[in-house]
């Protein structure tokens, strides 16, 4: 670590325009030198202020410090340069979950996890912050931006195999040096935000939300709980999707699920398959079919894995029949 | 991101390119590091340096080529923890061109390399036959880089 | 790539209706081992193939249903078809529409266990 640091205080020393700024700015953080690590990440990100990972970095040394604000401010401005930047992603997350803003929180670990799937630290927060949310079922949403109005925070039980909250502080990514080898170090969960039981009675999936939406797979089991349409630009028109906890995740499913029907047309188009028709992901907890519907919107249909996948097949393929003609009805 | 191009044949291959293979920067330019197209970079001082540094790598791949006596060794990757770099050479009717591409986790070398034949063959399809060059004299050399960094940089 | 690789990819290159297979890191989206009918670019197959079972893994995150095992994209000239492996890998077959998918989806799984 010593080397490591020296080699790359030498390097930006001989180059000080270098953007070495911010492994160096990291690798002082992870030695506990925050007051250096913070000098050295401000003075980067001055030269360098379209540099997302250099934000990313002067977010965890400000949140290290305990300047969550400010962290925040960083982590806003390098997902404004590079929205899908997972660094920033995953500390935005942390830090809502730290301010109370669950729903917050839960978005952005959804979206590091869609753009990193294989990310484990990131899919074990995400887990955690919507574990938080057994305690009781969130408030509704407020009309305004969510961020602006945090949900009260719940006291988050410790799961029966989890380390207690004291002892699974999040910690934001321990980033490697690129040149070498780093200890990819596993990272522990969020820390349980703190207890706040007077929270507000009714879920943020709350009957009279979801009934808001059209009733388009009306009659279809799990028409707002298992059977999603959106459309390209990954915003609900139809239907549901719940969590394992009964909560409303169709926004978040909707981000998500947009870029698939782009890259299944491209795949398709360079692969001389023709038009795509479905695609069927068997996963761990359930099978999904997704499906084009008309130009523009497509369709999930989520099962448990008990369904056999043919008969899931024939589910979308009504559900798809209901979807077209309803979208035709509105003329689009 | 911006895209800027000092050739104007150059900015639709490159605009396309950039969009399929989600790169993060990418410079087009002469082997001798004169840059031609730039896309994603906010400062000349960075986009200089790179373009040097880009061209110098690819002449030294080339010298180590002829010394093993292969024609050339084609692209070079370079994988870092959260980035990569792709450089290549591609043939086009104005003369030999390098590209470098710097791509995030979002993307992948496969997709990098898969796109960029397509973007090797839309530049050529793309450029104008070269036109006869005078001698280039040191004065001439600092006057064309340069002009091209301020048709880059709109100054 | 091993003989166990090999053999796996022969298997499944045996069904009919497939066009080909191959195995693919899928972080990088480059080819690992393939085995291949005339006309088919390997290398399109490989960076698209992961790129697409990225998003599709995304997705499944988002929503819940967590972990991909198999994947298929049924097209109106085609069938891909993908199943994560162990050590990041892919198992990749490309085929024609009316291929036997439940076939292809057992080979392919035995060809994902063989790599660990």
């Amino acid at each position: 670590m010593a080397e490591d640091i020296r080699a790359l205080s030498a390097a930006l020393a001989g180059n000080p325009a270098s953007l070495v700024y911010a492994d160096l700015a990291e690798a002082l953080r992870r030695r506990g030198d925050l007051e250096q690590a913070l000098r050295v990440a401000k003075h980067g990100v001055a030269r360098h202020p379209e540099h997302a990972d250099g934000l990313d970095c002067l977010g965890r040394v400000y949140s290290d410090l305990g300047d969550l604000a400010r962290a925040a401010e960083a982590w806003g401005r390098a997902l404004a340069l590079a929205p899908e930047h997972v660094g920033a992603l995953k500390g935005m997350g942390f830090a809502l979950y730290r301010r109370g803003d669950a729903r917050g929180a839960e978005e952005m670990l959804a979206r590091a996890v869609a753009v990193s799937p294989r990310d484990e630290a990131a899919r074990r927060a995400l887990e955690t912050v919507r574990r938080a949310f057994d305690a009781a079922p969130l408030p509704p949403a407020p009309s305004a931006d969510v961020r602006e109005a945090p949900v009260p925070a719940r006291a988050a039980p410790s799961p029966p195999s989890s380390p207690s909250p004291a002892e699974s502080a999040y910690q934001p990514e321990q980033r490697e040096a690129p040149h070498r080898g780093g200890t990819g170090a596993a990272e522990p969960a969020p820390a349980a935000a703190s207890p706040d039981s007077e929270a507000g009675p009714t879920g943020a999936g709350s009957p009279e939300t979801v009934a808001a939406l059209p009733p388009v797979f009306e009659g279809f089991e799990g028409a707002t709980a298992d059977i999603l349409l959106l459309d390209d630009r990954g915003l609900v028109v139809a239907g549901g999707l719940r969590g394992g906890d009964g909560r409303d995740v169709s926004e978040l499913a909707a981000a998500a699920l947009a870029g698939v029907s782009g890259e299944a047309g491209r795949t398709a188009r360079y692969l001389a398959l023709g038009e795509w028709r479905t695609i069927v992901a068997e996963a761990a907890d359930a099978n999904l079919v997704l499906a084009p519907v008309g130009a523009g919107a497509m369709l999930l249909v989520r099962r448990d894995r008990s369904m056999p996948v043919g008969l899931t097949l024939r589910v979308a393929e009504r559900a798809r029949g209901a979807a077209s003609l309803w979208l035709e009805r509105q003329g689009a | 991101m911006t895209t800027t191009v000092v050739e104007l044949w150059t900015e639709e291959p490159l605009v396309r390119y950039v969009g399929q293979a989600s790169a993060r920067l990418v410079v087009i330019m002469t082997p001798a590091g004169q840059v031609l197209a730039q896309h994603g970079f906010a400062k000349a001082v960075d986009l200089m340096g790179i373009a040097a540094l880009g061209a110098a790598i690819m002449a030294s791949s080339g010298a180590l080529a002829d010394l093993v006596g292969e024609a050339t060794f084609g692209a070079l990757f370079h994988a870092g923890v959260r980035h990569g770099i792709h450089l290549a050479p591609c043939r086009t009717p104005r003369g030999p061109l390098v590209v470098l591409t710097v791509f995030g986790r979002e993307t992948s070398i496969g997709l990098v390399e898969f796109f960029f034949d397509e973007f090797a063959a839309a530049l050529h399809a793309a450029a104008p036959a070269e036109q006869a060059r005078g001698p280039v004299l040191a004065e001439n050399f600092e006057a064309e880089l340069g002009s091209s960094l301020a048709a880059l940089f709109g100054r | 790539m091993s003989e166990a690789l090999e053999r796996s990819l022969d298997r499944l290159s045996r069904v009919r209706g497939v066009r080909g297979s191959m195995f693919v890191a899928a972080d990088d989206g480059l080819v690992v081992g393939q085995l291949l009918m005339e006309g088919v670019n390997g290398k399109a197959v490989a960076a698209l193939a992961a790129s697409l079972a990225r998003k599709v893994g995304g997705a499944a995150a988002a929503t819940g249903a967590g972990q991909l095992s198999f994947v298929q994209v049924e097209a109106t000239a085609g069938t891909l078809l993908l199943a994560p492996a162990a050590g990041d890998l892919l198992v990749v077959a490309l085929a024609e529409p009316q291929v036997n998918v439940g076939l292809c989806r057992l080979e392919m799984m035995r060809a994902a266990e063989a790599v660990r």
